[in-house]
């Protein structure tokens, strides 16, 4: 990790965009030393030649002493004065022949100097020589007034070196010591300023790359680069104030949209729970919702009418012109009902249409809500009771006709007294007929508001259908009924009374509305938990459409021979609404031309506990 | 010559009571208990007068009269149906049967006495 983390910060100082100060810097310390040492040479040279130029002017105005003309002591003493100096290589006298006479050196100094030129020089001159210890630069010149022929001088400097002179390197290194602080420090300052800058930099690559949060950049600076991160905080702050605040509205968008959907939902299910057809076209009768009932109704999928015009696909004249009447007439709340004939041909179906406003603008008209319900059975209802108020009229009317026709006779015929035991009679059983429809109706009122109490005993089954048969107007008819019952059939806890109307009318029934010459048999059986009595007949028979309405009050036969048959539909009606009243159930089995079989099910004290639990 | 009156009611006192009423007036009174029986009888010998009550086995009033409308298009004598419906809805049927008449119940002997004279007599 550590060496990761070296490795890395060397990379970063030599990448090129790092490496560019330092560099710079390097190069100007290195020209700077560069220059120190050239000019320190030149320096060196010209003070060399300086000093040359001196010692030859002191060594040329020598004058040897005239006693001998060979002392050269002070001259010797002169050269050893010079080894004083570090560049000082020799110095020496020769005689004419080139014998060195004297010789003051450097130790260091082991080498064979070579002669001096031939020429006859009678001044100062110099020469560079190369030796094994160094180049040096030699002066040489005559000296004047030496016995014994002509004498010189050398002596000769080492050349300054180019290079570090360890005598020069206090100076060197006071001049230095300043540029190369100040370059580290220039390169330590940039560093400090250009770090903040990169940490940010890196900060931002990594929020875009969705690395981190943004969050404020916690760098300890002052200047301006403090200023800078203050401000750069403050943006970042801005920044997260606006990225807060539009996941508060993102999130808030998500929250209606979902409560939106929910609510559309809601909406959509609750219109399609709704009993009725429910049909929604715009203003230009393009439809924009139908429920499941109208589906049905007209055999279409909603995918294939949603956005097509009414017109399109409703084939129900009778509907087109009634929403498109709607629209033309601009009513502000029309509730029109029409009658339809459903397109299954057998119902009738109430159409209500009500114009659409959006509750913003009330004035203008945005579509219709059309409502379309089966009202068939409301229709039958209506016609039921019609035809049961004509039943009741007749039923009513037929006594009062007789015991009026009777009442005008006896004006006439009262003398007769056979006439009058006649009359007597029919007006007695005309009266009790109309006491037993005026009952009948009653009951069933009574039944219905709930306001009928059971006096409930323990009674035979069978001995109630005997009582039933014997109360039979005619002979025949008794004669017809054959009951099938085992004597040792339990009791069961009935209304006596109410139970014999209702095994009344359905052996009425079965007699009237079967052949004179056939048989009506009633069986009673017992099971574990009920006991039931069935009235099986082999007459006209039911149909099923009749079967489901059968025990509705009013209701009729729709059979043209069951027609012809007196009646008032409330016998099954009052039949059924007692064995309810008994917990027990009505059911009825009928195949046309075949007969019917009604039977009463009647729950034992058991069954009934079972069944209420 | 007295003349010959068919009358169909399903109702036995009913029918026994106006046939002796009506022989009392002086008709020769025929009695039929259903429309079927009315109808063979109108055929085998037409009456001076038809009576006949609507709801009853078998075949009804109204469907006699269909019938006879049908099976007698020359039929010169009136008919007379006793009703105890008033509402027109149940009238609609007489429309398109000549020489009906309405007998509402109860029926008054006197006034239909007095109306098949005032007719058959003229």
């Amino acid at each position: 990790m550590q060496s990761t983390g070296r490795f890395t910060a060397i990379k970063r100082i030599l990448s090129p965009d790092h490496s560019l100060p330092y560099l710079g810097a390097a190069l100007v310390m290195g020209l700077v030393s560069v220059l120190y040492l050239y000019f320190q040479q030149q320096s060196s040279q010209a003070q060399l030649q300086q000093h040359a130029v001196a010692l030859a002017r002191l060594v040329s105005e020598y004058k040897v002493a005239p006693d001998d003309g060979q002392d050269f002591s002070n001259l010797e003493r002169l050269f050893e004065h010079q080894l004083m100096n570090v560049a000082f290589a020799y110095g020496l006298i020769e005689d004419s022949t080139g014998q060195p006479l004297t010789l003051t050196a450097t130790r260091s100094l082991s080498a064979i100097l070579p002669k001096l030129p031939d020429a006859d020089s009678n001044w100062l001159q110099s020469r560079s020589l190369g030796l094994q210890s160094g180049d040096v630069l030699e002066f040489y010149g005559p000296i004047k007034g030496a016995a014994g022929g002509p004498h010189y001088y050398r002596f000769a400097y080492y050349q300054p070196r180019f290079g570090l002179n360890t005598e020069d390197l206090r100076v060197g290194a006071t001049l230095g010591l300043p540029i190369f602080l100040l370059v580290p420090l220039f390169l330590f300052l940039h560093a400090r300023t250009a770090r903040p800058l990169k940490d940010i930099g890196n900060r931002l690559a990594e929020v875009i790359e969705g690395k981190v949060k943004l969050q404020h950049v916690e760098i300890s600076a002052n200047g301006e680069l403090a200023e800078f991160i203050a401000q750069f905080n403050g943006f970042v702050d801005k920044v997260q104030g606006r990225i807060s605040s539009a996941d508060r509205m993102n999130r808030k968008l998500i929250t209606s949209e979902k409560f939106l959907s929910y609510r559309a939902e809601r909406f959509e299910s609750i219109l399609q729970t709704v009993p009725d057809g429910i049909l929604i076209v715009d203003e230009d009768l393009k439809v924009v919702f139908i429920n499941q009932h109208v589906e049905s109704m007209f055999d279409i999928g909603a995918d294939q009418v949603l956005s097509s015009p009414l017109a399109a696909w409703c084939t129900h004249q009778p509907l087109l012109d009634f929403v498109i009447e709607l629209r033309s007439s601009g009513q502000t709340s029309a509730n029109k009902v029409v009658q339809m004939l459903h397109p299954d041909g057998r119902h009738t179906l109430g159409v209500s249409a009500h114009p659409l406003f959006f509750s913003r603008s009330p004035g203008s008209h945005t579509g219709s809500l059309v409502l379309l319900r089966d009202i068939s059975e409301e229709i039958a209802a209506k016609q039921s009771r019609v035809d049961f108020v004509g039943a009741l009229s007749h039923e009513i009317k037929a006594p009062l006709n007789t015991i009026g026709l009777y009442a005008q006779m006896l004006e006439t015929n009262g003398e007769d007294g056979e006439f009058r035991i006649e009359t007597h009679n029919v007006i007695t059983r005309e009266v009790e007929r109309l006491t037993r429809l005026v009952h009948n109706l009653l009951s069933i009122t009574q039944i219905e508001m709930g306001t009928f109490e059971l006096d409930a005993q323990r009674v035979h089954l069978v001995d109630v259908v005997r009582d039933c048969v014997s109360v039979l107007d005619h002979g025949e008819d008794q004669a017809r009924i054959k009951v099938q019952a085992s004597d040792k059939i339990t009791p069961v806890q009935v209304d006596k009374e109410l139970l014999r109307v209702a095994i009344s009318n359905l052996l009425t029934n079965a007699l009237k509305y079967s052949d004179e010459s056939l048989p009506v048999t009633v069986e009673i059986e017992e099971s574990d938990d009920a006991i039931s009595l069935a009235v099986t007949d082999q007459g006209l028979g039911i149909s099923e459409a009749d079967q489901a309405r059968i025990f509705e009050k009013f209701n009729r036969s729709s059979n043209p021979e069951a027609k012809k048959k007196a009646g008032h539909g409330l016998g099954l009606s009052i039949a059924s609404e007692i064995v309810k009243l008994h917990h027990g159930t009505l059911t009825v089995e009928s195949e046309i031309g075949k007969g019917s079989r009604f039977t009463i099910e009647l729950w034992k004290r058991t069954g009934i506990a079972q069944r209420s639990i | 010559m007295s003349l010959r009156l068919i009358l169909a009611d399903d109702e036995a006192p009913t029918a026994r009571v106006m046939s002796l009423a009506l022989t009392k007036q002086g008709y020769e009174v025929e009695v039929c208990h259903d429309g079927a029986e009315a109808l063979k009888a109108v055929l085998a010998n037409p009456p001076d007068v038809l009576v006949t009550d609507i709801e009853m086995p078998v075949m009804t009033g109204q469907e006699l009269c269909e019938q006879l409308e049908k099976l007698l298009p020359d039929r010169t004598f009136p008919v007379y149906v006793i009703t105890g419906v008033t509402d027109l809805v149940h009238r609609k049927w007489t429309r398109e049967i000549r020489d009906l008449h309405f007998l509402e119940k109860p029926v008054s002997i006197r006034r239909l006495a007095q109306e098949l004279e005032q007719r058959l007599r003229s």
